[in-house]
């Protein structure tokens, strides 16, 4: 081939031009960390990534949403956790009451416990989270309890269930109804607030008979306390779980996400030496083979 | 025996040979880097010698004729790939620009702004009744509208850009023109003259090269040494010594068309490419009016022109069909238009009442046949056009007196009928004929056969060079990109809203109740996607309750809206709001990886065959030394030969 000094200084160039774009882009690789800097360089990829990044971004909303379970449920937990002890201190009066002991006078004392232990119940059925009555249903707005005189007792919430969202279309729910757990309404089940009145009545009344029909009663509302501290442990357990999973699920993609997207460091320093040390050597070839022609030796 | 003073003559030739000869290496030494310069080399040649004796005597050297080295197939073949080339850069630059505005990798695009969108219906269910949680989710709803608008917005701008950026080269082309039209009027003048006009024609190859670039072109040269260029679509550039302009129109989407300017001043649409996926159902042809894209033509039936057949017939064409004795008459109405009465003589024949009704002065339309079925002859009378608005009536009053010749004679063979066709599945279009103009604006069918086909409108017919690559991003690469941006954002908004829209929001102080929902986001499109302004107005409007009961701790819509990120809702069921948006950046990728693959492929390529004419056409400066060298020695030579005979001649003068 017939070699003219253009064509050699256009080569030269020309291969000197990619042994600089090929720099450009390891130096573009190792300063934005990244393999990927935009789609072209691997389309796959970046759909692989743009998948991974919405993941993650879901994982931090599911963990989110979880820890917001959690705290709901936690208060709810404390406040069944006193609720029963309460009504253990209640069944206790009532059991000491009831015996030919207890005389008129223990009885009245007793009846001002009672109404005490009735109203801290009250007050824990009415627990709070942030602004939200957590016992009262749909209607986080009104406290779901309240009472008369006569310590008749009212239940202003309703049936309502609160989900969180946990995974992909999996839900879980976080409340647990006041009416299921205390009470108060047609058709409800064991009536805690309704059995305290009767328990505090029998003791202003001095009848140790109606103190005493209160006991199986008693027992049976801490059992119906008991299941729904169990359903509060059965849900906090679920959104343990649920929180590790994810969070273990996360550390895969996480890693998934930076296999796909970040830069191999040392493949791209190293592929970074080898372009330098090219790019040098054809520098050095060029300034070598652009000098002499005939002319140099003819003067 | 020939003078001494002959060989003066030819030492002064030989001197006068390589001076040229160094001239010209002259010439290619002082031309060494301009672009498009072909080496030259002067060609020498032995003068005609003399008869004499022992022998041939000769007369020196002459110098033929200034040649220069060039290749000219190569010319061509680096003029086609230099087309593809230009074509790949300008398709590469606009589609890296539109990646740009598609930059996911930064974590801030659409993707993002949609995951952020989601997690904020999860944010209002895990807590339905604060305002903080709402005024939150209005924010990344406006966001997600902005971020949906936004892209839309800037690649309508590149697309705007590029629309722009075609005015420039299309004046380029037009200044190139004229430019090969003045140097074929210069390269033919010098050329006729006997020389070669060495220099011009490079300057011209190197203006085929540039415009090369630009656009498609094809040229050739004539016997006259003039070249003949044509553009995209066969229409002439140059020609002899006349150069064509090329022109811009803004056509029906505001974008530029590229017309070619008649020597009368009325332009020609370089028209686009038109095909049909069944050419058996239908072919399509179009005008600078037809808008690029994709229609499903379904045909359902043809046009066709009405026919009436004679039932009896009669034995032979020549058998008389009026022998009455006297004059009867044939009456026809034909699309309902006047009634046509014919008359027919006594002793007419078959033949013969074919042609009265044929020559008829007051024929509407309507031409007669007989037409043999292998045992008979019958009259055929056909409508000349299609449609069901024309029909053949035949004896319409039943006043007739040819016998056999009535209404009840004849059958209809061919009803007439309109076409009927459907449009991207459209509702059903009637036309008369089958040559259909006003169905796809800019595009006329010419329908065959019932059926289906595909009728592709590409864009224009330029196949090559920058401006092919630019209206390859601006008509097809970027309107599918907005289209699909638009889906995206339609189902977004038709989504949500059927979601949102099923819920209540908080109670309204106005009533006491709970607001009914409301949409939750305005616009049919990427361009007007937004939050609806009732919602900005009052965010106790956002619907997260399922229950007009259950405000405000019911989050079951909420859920709802939150659970659509996961909703196979595009593609027919088959793709999520992420896939599609996810796939889109992946098929831009790829279009734009697949033009610099193949902007790379073109340009080893062009640089191959540039090498390959700079190693033809190329001055090495070596080869010119040596040659310098050569000549010189030569020219030395030449002027000590004559030193020599002045010598002799002083020794003959002082011999006397």
């Amino acid at each position: 081939m017939r070699v003219t000094n253009k064509l050699m200084a256009d080569t030269v160039v020309n291969n000197l031009f990619k042994n600089t774009e090929r720099l450009l882009r390891t130096q573009t690789m190792i300063s934005s960390g990244k393999r990927i800097n935009r789609p072209s360089d691997d389309p796959m990829g970046m759909s692989q990534v743009l998948g991974y990044r919405k993941t993650v971004s879901s994982i931090d909303q599911y963990e989110k949403n979880i820890n917001h379970g959690v705290s709901w449920l936690g208060i709810s937990d404390s406040a069944l956790e006193t609720v029963d002890s309460l009504l253990i201190r209640a069944k206790e009066l009532a059991v000491n009451q009831a015996t030919d002991t207890a005389t008129a006078e223990t009885r009245l004392i007793a009846a001002e416990e009672v109404k005490n232990l009735y109203d801290q119940i009250m007050q824990l059925a009415n627990s709070k989270s942030g602004n939200s009555y957590i016992f009262a249903g749909h209607k986080t707005d009104t406290s779901p309890y309240s009472r008369d005189n006569n310590f008749n007792a009212t239940y202003n919430g309703d049936d309502g269930d609160i989900r969180i969202i946990i995974g992909e279309n999996v839900e879980i729910s976080i409340n647990g109804k006041g009416i299921d757990i205390f009470g108060s309404g047609p058709g409800s089940a064991v009536d805690i607030f309704d059995i305290l009145r009767d328990l505090n009545d029998g003791m202003e009344i001095n009848d140790p008979d109606a103190i005493a029909a209160q006991i199986d009663l008693l027992s049976d509302c801490l059992d119906q306390v008991l299941k729904a501290r169990a359903d509060v442990g059965a849900e906090l357990n679920r959104l343990e779980s649920t929180a590790n999973y994810w969070g273990e699920f996360k550390l895969n993609v996480t890693k998934m996400l930076s296999e796909t997207e970040d830069a191999d460091f040392t493949k791209a320093v190293t592929e970074l030496a080898t372009q330098e040390a090219i790019y040098e050597a054809s520098l050095g070839a060029t300034s070598m083979m652009i000098q002499p022609t005939l002319i140099n030796f003819l003067m | 025996m020939p003078s001494v003073f002959g060989i003066f003559s030819t030492g002064k030739l030989a001197l006068l040979t390589h001076q040229k000869a160094i001239d010209v290496t002259g010439h290619n030494i002082a031309n060494a880097d301009t672009p498009g310069f072909s080496r030259q080399r002067l060609n020498v040649e032995t003068r005609e010698p003399i008869s004499f004796w022992p022998g041939q005597m000769g007369t020196g050297v002459r110098a033929a004729e200034i040649q220069r080295i060039h290749d000219r197939l190569l010319g061509v073949q680096i003029n086609k790939e230099n087309q593809n080339l230009g074509r790949w850069e300008a398709q590469k630059g606009g589609l890296e620009r539109v990646e740009m505005i598609l930059d996911e990798s930064t974590g801030y695009g659409l993707n993002q702004s949609m995951s952020e969108f989601w997690n904020a219906w999860h944010d209002l269910a895990d807590d339905p009744s604060s305002q903080a949680a709402r005024v939150a989710l209005l924010a990344k709803g406006q966001r997600m509208g902005d971020s949906f608008q936004k892209i839309r917005a800037d690649l309508e701008q590149i697309q705007k850009d590029i629309d722009t950026t075609i005015d420039g080269p299309i004046k380029e082309i037009n200044l190139i023109a004229d430019q090969i039209a003045d140097l074929n009027q210069k390269i033919n003048q010098i050329e006729a003259g006997g020389q070669n006009a060495n220099d011009l024609r490079d300057q011209r190859d190197l203006l085929l090269d540039e415009l090369s670039s630009i656009i498609d072109i094809n040229s050739f040269e004539n016997a006259e040494g003039k070249v003949t260029v044509l553009v995209s679509g066969g229409r002439p550039l140059v020609e002899n010594v006349t150069s064509w302009e090329l022109s811009t129109e803004t056509n029906a989407s505001g974008l530029r068309d590229i017309v070619w300017v008649d020597g009368d001043g009325t332009t020609e649409y370089l028209a686009r490419s038109t095909t049909s996926s069944d050419m058996t159902v239908l072919t399509a042809l179009s005008n600078m009016d037809a808008v690029a894209g994709q229609y499903q033509v379904v045909v359902n039936q043809l046009a066709q022109a009405e026919r009436e057949s004679h039932n009896a017939g009669e034995i032979s064409e020549d058998s008389v069909i009026n022998s009455s004795g006297g004059a009867q008459t044939f009456e026809y109405r034909y699309a309902g238009g006047p009634l046509i009465t014919v008359n027919v003589p006594d002793g007419t024949t078959l033949s013969g009442l074919r042609d009265l009704i044929n020559n008829d002065p007051n024929n509407p339309g309507v031409s007669a046949s007989v037409l043999y079925d292998g045992i008979d002859f019958h009259l055929v009378l056909e409508g000349q056009d299609t449609g069901a608005a024309n029909p053949i009536d035949i004896d319409p009053l039943g006043m007739a007196t040819l016998a056999n010749y009535v209404a009840a004679d004849f059958n209809e063979i061919q009803t007439a009928l309109d076409a009927q066709m459907t449009i991207n599945g459209g509702p059903v279009v009637n036309r008369a004929t089958n040559y259909v103009t006003d169905v796809i604006p800019g595009v006329t069918l010419d329908l065959l056969a019932t059926g289906n086909a595909t009728v592709t409108v590409g864009p224009d017919s330029i196949s090559g060079g920058k401006i092919k690559g630019w209206l390859e991003v601006r008509d097809v690469a970027i309107p599918q990109y907005l289209s699909e941006l638009d889906i995206l954002a339609r189902n977004m908004v038709g989504t949500v809203n059927s979601v949102h829209s099923r819920g209540y929001g908080l109670v309204d102080s106005a009533t006491g109740e709970p607001f009914y929902a409301v949409d939750f986001f305005t616009g049919t499109s990427a361009s007007d996607i937004a939050v609806n302004q009732a919602i900005v107005d009052d965010i106790s409007r956002i619907a997260a309750s399922a229950s007009f009961g259950g405000v405000p701790g019911d989050n079951g819509n909420a859920i709802s809206v939150a659970n659509l990120q996961y909703g196979l809702t595009m593609n027919n069921g088959n793709a999520s709001f992420d896939d599609y948006y996810n796939s889109l950046v992946s098929v831009i990728g790829s279009e734009s990886r697949e033009a610099t693959i193949n902007y790379d492929h073109e340009s080893a390529v062009v640089n191959q065959l540039s090498n390959y004419r700079e190693s033809i056409s190329g001055v090495s400066l070596d080869e010119e030394m040596v040659n310098l060298i050569k000549f010189q020695h030569a020219y030395d030579a030449a002027a000590k030969l004559i030193a020599t005979v002045d010598e002799l001649l002083e020794t003959v003068i002082s011999m006397a």
